[in-house]
């Protein structure tokens, strides 16, 4: 058969395109040549659904860019701090002010989520793994947040006083996840009394009680989605296996109870990145044990 | 000439059900592949020879030859041979006009043997067997519906394969009875077969799923990711293009969103000029438009100094 005449992607539909540059990235969105092919890609690029969702975790490509778009500047110092502020800039112009969802770097903390809430009030989720937040100005940032949806954040902020205010300031706050390295009752019994009505739990790579795996299952009454792989001991019983059962989504691993079995996370965050592929063979083990007894 | 429309409908609908029937072996072939599989793991290619022989052995009549030559196709392409993808379509394509469905055989079967291959473990092979094991409902119980495509050329695809468009799901409910054929413009043969190929893999899994736990539903949705990555590692960017703008079309969403995250894949960390080699582009922006460009770089880079 005789090949057909190649395609040009640049007559593709503008919503098609955009479709490819929603997930492009930021970083090849400012500085890769995502935006600059040609005239229908640049529009593409620019356009606001471009930029709903804005992963800014990788800095190092990002600033990576910055400095090859100022060679002869290459010693001048600006903080991280107000660069992440100008991106931040840039991102909330393009997207009209409609960001909905920000992955923001390790050293972010809450004059960038202020800075968030105040350009970006609809914004539905946002991921900030800074360690030393300072709860007013965290909940002042979440004052102004009243369309959040869920967020990603380290246990320091997982106190009944902070939770509560979120619970309170976002009617439709569904979703949650925590970097710990322990997780006792006593905090899961902050979150469950804090916010009753969570969807989805996602606590990956982190040490957990049996108690506390069952009291979230016992008063998460709406939870659908519970994510606690990537940690060797988590302490799974036949009691959790079939308090879980009535989950849509249950994510875990053992290497113990089950044998020796490889491990499987959950690598993804949110929808902004596709999930990577996980073996699968203990769950599958799981899932036989689960219709051995029907 | 009714009537003579009516014989080859019959034909085809047998054409069919025979399909479905020897799919259903080839899936138990593939697990018993799995388990070859480990003794000759580092021996990718015979074991997908092997199985392809044995679907070889299981297509009778005639046409034995045209599937041992189209088989020779399929190992070329787990060479890794993109552009082979666009003959062997085309190939398919051209043995299903004629009613012989013994490829559509061979390429699910090549499919399950990757698959096998690429996780290289029972838990695969057990799936593929659930997947066995639902086939008989659709023989007995599914529907079969006949799709022609802007060229002319007839396909045949289950109803819940094809119901996973939004376009073509509106015209089977417009559809009398089952002989009526669905035509389908705008989309070529190739690409109207590539996206039956996705549909069909994804209506299996889901009927496979149906009614399982939330940890099984979790490990066919990862199998299933893994397979749409693979599907369209095979595409040329030509092929890729082409099912792009036919999942919108007939609005097949999971499909659209895959393609989308393939191209932005090959887009990221690229430079212009290599964006423009890859995805056959010629720079038409105006000299005002790169001059726009080069001053909204140096305002970003102003925006990092908001203090000066």
């Amino acid at each position: 058969m005789a090949m057909p005449p190649s395609r040009s992607w640049a007559e593709l539909q503008h919503d098609l395109l955009v479709s490819i540059m929603t997930r492009v990235g930021a970083p090849d969105l400012l500085w890769g040549g995502a935006s600059r092919a040609c005239s229908s890609w640049r529009a593409a690029a620019r356009d606001p659904l471009a930029w709903r969702r804005v992963d800014l975790r990788d800095w190092v490509a990002l600033t990576s860019g910055r400095r090859a778009a100022r060679p002869g500047h290459s010693s001048s110092r600006v903080s991280v701090h107000a660069a992440l502020v100008g991106i931040l800039e840039v991102a909330a112009k393009l997207a009209e002010g409609r960001i909905e969802a920000v992955l923001l770097p390790e050293f972010a903390d809450e004059d960038h989520l202020l800075f968030l809430a105040e350009r970006c009030p609809n914004l539905h989720y946002f991921s900030l793994p800074s360690t030393c937040m300072t709860y007013d100005q965290f909940c002042k940032a979440i004052g102004g947040l009243q369309s959040l949806k869920g967020m990603a954040v380290d246990e320091s902020l997982i106190n009944y006083d902070v939770l509560l205010h979120v619970h309170q300031c976002c009617p439709d706050f569904v979703e949650l996840k925590v970097s710990a390295l322990y997780v006792d009752e006593e905090m899961a019994s902050v979150i469950c009394n804090s916010l009753p009505r969570l969807k989805k739990l996602e606590i990956p790579s982190c040490d957990m009680s049996s108690a506390a795996i069952i009291r979230f299952l016992d008063c998460l009454e709406q939870l659908e989605h519970l994510d606690i792989s990537g940690y060797e001991t988590s302490a799974i019983s036949s009691p959790v296996l079939e308090k879980a059962s009535r989950l849509k989504v249950f994510l875990w691993n053992s290497k113990f109870e089950l044998g020796e079995f490889m491990d499987c996370s959950n690598c993804g965050e949110h929808n902004i990145n596709p999930q990577e592929p996980c073996k699968c063979m203990m769950e599958h083990k799981v899932m036989d044990w689960l219709a051995g007894p029907s | 000439m009714e009537a003579v429309g009516e014989e080859k409908g019959a034909t085809v609908a047998e054409e069919g059900k025979m399909m479905k029937e020897q799919g259903e072996k080839g899936v138990v072939a593939s697990t018993s592949e799995a388990e070859k599989e480990k003794m000759v793991e580092a021996k990718g290619e015979k074991a997908v020879a092997a199985s392809e022989a044995e679907g070889g052995k299981m297509v009778e009549g005639q046409g034995e030859k045209a599937v041992a030559t189209s088989e020779a196709e399929d190992v070329k392409m787990v060479e890794g041979k993109g552009e082979k993808a666009v003959a062997t379509t085309e190939a398919e394509d051209v043995k299903m006009v004629e009613g012989k469905g013994e490829k559509a055989v061979a390429t699910t079967e090549a499919e399950d043997v990757k698959m096998v291959e690429w996780k290289g473990e029972k838990a695969v092979a057990a799936t593929e067997a659930e997947i066995g094991t639902s086939e008989p409902k659709d023989v007995a119980g599914g529907r079969l519906i006949t799709l022609k495509s802007s060229d002319g050329k007839v396909h045949r695809a289950s109803v819940a394969a094809a119901q996973l468009s939004v376009i073509l799901s509106g015209m089977i409910e417009e559809v009398v009875t089952d002989d009526e054929v669905v035509i389908v413009p705008l989309v070529d043969g190739p690409t109207l077969v590539t996206v039956l190929e996705y549909c069909t893999k994804h209506a299996e899994v889901a009927a496979a799923a149906r009614g399982t736990s939330a940890v099984a539903f979790a490990t066919a949705s990862k199998a299933l990711e893994a397979w749409d990555r693979d599907f369209l590692d095979r595409l040329t960017m030509d092929a890729l293009h082409d099912l792009f703008v036919a999942s919108n079309f007939l609005e097949i969403q999971g499909l659209l969103n895959a393609i989308a995250q393939k191209a932005a894949d090959v887009i990221k960390g690229k430079t212009t000029e290599q964006i423009r080699d890859a995805f056959n582009i010629v720079n038409d922006l105006t000299p005002e438009q790169e001059a726009t460009a080069a001053e909204l770089r140096r305002k970003y880079t102003w925006d990092y100094h908001p203090e000066a």
